[in-house]
Formats: structure tokens, sequence, C-alpha cells
């Protein structure tokens, strides 16, 4: 059998408990958010500029990288390269940029996007993070979607190799995965 | 308060970074899955010398460093030629929409007996027929001296089959064969109903991949 004492004690702590998550939740959790957000580039903050280290950053130089869009058909698929097309990056750092693709039809339309680096032999030295190509994707009539490529370029790349080309392509499948099934 | 966010934004990192996405690897397990018309092997390719419309030499060897998708055709225009020949300019525009046209060589190898100038006036006319490009496409034949079943020997040493059911000249299976850039036979597109893409992804993979550089 509980005191009334007691029981004012439990109460009391219970309260400060709540409290305190209700401050932690209101003060603390957004600016933690918001940072992990910013050094990660995700959920919309900052996502042009998204860098972490994710390695040895190479300060002394920078890369630039040019995004290139190309589409089967412009008039099918409305495919954008992400805006500047062109960036400066520090080897090593991650960078998060977004292209857009709509479909200018009133069908369903399913793509596949392949990507390729120019020049070729310096592929290896841009490690992908985040890309779209090689997976079906689904657009309903008139949708537009923002699709990520998030990538680091290698410290490894030779110094005298200053721009570096990104281009996605956009193929439309003959036998998309739901008619297969 | 900062390390703690710190230390959290690097547990995020690497909980949700993938690995280097999309290696040859990757894309062959998935390919494995959802192309049923591909099969991926790995051993040399035959090599070969045959010659050109134009009568130049070429072999096999001779193409290191790029990727090759090669296919065997009888030019007497019948059978699966072509909607072959189509499929083929088809991923050819693919292949130089991705800008992969430097890096990518097609090889039509006519595999008919008959006398060369007929072959050879049939292959001119299939290239234009179809539009296909001279840039990174080649059609080649045996040479004058070579013995009439050059082509269907090498198209065996491919693995192909032949129509039995036809008479002369023979229709070989319909397969497009991508061979990487050391001269590996990586990968065999089976028929007209593989997806363009797939192949065309294949290739872009290989091209990506280079370890011959």
């Amino acid at each position: 059998m509980h005191t009334p004492e007691r029981n004012s004690r439990t109460a009391l702590k219970l309260l400060t408990a709540a409290v305190g998550m209700f401050a932690f939740a209101v003060f603390l959790l957004p600016p933690l958010y918001d940072f992990a957000c910013e050094v990660l580039g995700i959920n919309g903050k900052n996502v042009s500029t998204a860098e972490a280290a994710t390695g040895p950053i190479d300060w002394s130089r920078e890369v630039t990288v040019e995004f290139v869009a190309n589409t089967f058909e412009p008039a099918v698929l409305d495919f954008r390269a992400p805006s500047p097309s062109k960036i400066r990056v520090h080897p090593g750092r991650l960078k998060e940029v977004s292209y857009t693709a709509r479909n200018r039809t009133d069908e369903v339309l399913w793509v596949q996007a392949i990507h390729s680096i120019v020049p070729g032999q310096h592929g290896k030295h841009v490690n992908v993070i985040e890309c779209f190509c090689f997976t079906a994707q689904k657009f309903e009539p008139g949708e537009e979607r923002k699709l990520t490529f998030g990538f680091t370029i290698s410290p490894k790349l030779p110094p005298e190799q200053g721009v570096l080309s990104v281009s996605y392509t956009f193929f439309k499948l003959n036998n998309p995965p739901e008619a297969s099934q | 308060m900062r390390r703690a966010a710190a230390a959290l934004a690097v547990l995020v990192v690497a909980v949700a970074m993938p690995a280097a996405a999309h290696s040859l690897k990757e894309l062959e397990a998935e390919l494995n899955k959802r192309e049923r018309h591909g099969q991926f092997v790995g051993y040399p390719a035959p090599d070969f010398r045959l010659v050109d419309t134009s009568g130049q030499p070429l072999g096999l060897s001779d193409l290191r460093g790029k990727v090759v998708v090669l296919n065997f055709i009888a030019t007497d225009g019948k059978g699966a030629s072509a909607s072959h020949m189509a499929l083929l300019a088809r991923l050819q525009s693919m292949v130089k929409l991705a800008g992969m046209d430097e890096a990518v060589q097609f090889i039509s190898v006519a595999i008919d007996r008959e006398d060369l100038g007929s072959v050879r006036q049939r292959m001119r006319e299939h290239g234009k027929r179809f539009g296909l490009d001279g840039k990174n496409w080649r059609f080649v034949s045996r040479a004058e001296d070579d013995p009439a079943d050059t082509a269907v020997r090498l198209a065996h040493a491919y693995k192909l089959g032949f129509s039995a059911a036809r008479k002369e000249p023979q229709m070989p299976d319909v397969v497009m064969h991508v061979i990487d850039q050391t001269g590996q036979l990586r990968a065999r597109f089976h028929g007209l109903k593989f997806e363009p893409v797939n192949l065309v992804s294949y290739v872009n993979a290989l091209v990506n991949d280079d370890h011959s550089r």
C-alpha cells in the first residue's frame, strides 16, 4: 500500500521525466537533426552542396564536375541535369545533386537509366554513393520526380585531370516489370 | 554536444551509405534475376581473322580495349535476319546516345557460303537499310582464300546452333555476344525478346569497369 507522500514523489518524477523528454524533443532534437542533415545533405537540407567527410579530403584543389542528361525521346520524358550543371568539388568530399525527370505523356511510363563518366578512364575515380541507374523507374502520367546522384571524387584522381563529366541517359523499357509478372 | 552530434552523423553515414554502387558483379546478379534471355559466362572468345566489305582484314584481337558486341547473320534476308539487324541498329543508337560509341565496337559476321561478291553487296545494303553507323559497326565475312564454311565454323566455336529445318543458307541462332576489353566472352543475349536496356547497361558496366586500361 503506497502512502500519499510516496505517490506524490512518483508523480513528480514522472512529470520531471516527461518535461525532460519534451524539452529534448523541442529544443535539442531539431538542431541535432539539422546538423545531421546539413552534414549529410539529406532531406532537402542544402542538397546542392551536401558535403560530408567520407575519407581524406584534398583541400588543395578542386575538380570541376559537369552533369549531362540525355533521354531517348524528349517529347516523352523531360529529363534535366541538375542546376547548376557544373560544380567544383574537393576530392574526397561527398556531393549530392538532383536530376529532374517528368513524364510528359498521359500514360504510365517505364524507363531505366545508365550513367557514364567522361573521360572513361577516370570512371574508377568517381565513387558512386547514390544513383538511380540500372533500376526500372515507373512514372505515372505527368509525374515529375527528383533523382539523386551522390558521389565523391577520389583524391587519387590525377592532378592534371581538372574536369569530369557525369552523364545519365534514360531509355524506355520494352518489357516493363509489371508486364512480365 | 557537437561531438555527440558528429558521432551520430558518422553512425548514420555508416548505416545508410551503400558500397560503391552497381559493380559489374552486382549488375550480373541483378540481370540473372530479371533478364531470362541473358546468359553470363566468362571465357576467352574464339578469335577470328575475317575481312570487311572493303576487303580490310579484321580480327578480334585487333579490338582489345573496346567492348565488342558480336552477332552472326545470314544475309539472304530470310527468317529473323531483318529483325535481328533492326535490333542491332537499335542497340547501336542506344550506345551512341549514352556516349559510349568510342568504347564499343559492333561486329556482324556473315555466315553465307556463296560467292563473296553477292554477300558483300548484300552486307552493304544491310548497313544502309537498317541505318547502321559505320563509325563503330563493321560487317565481316570470310576472305577470298578462306574455305566457304569459315564463318559457319566460327559460329560453331561460339556455340551457336543452326536451324535444322531450313535449307542452305542456314540461319544461325539469334544471339548477341558481349566481349570485354580483354577478349573475354562475358555475356550472351539470346533471341529478339531480351530487354535492350539490359544489354546496354551491361555494356556500360563493362566500359565503367574497364581493367584493361
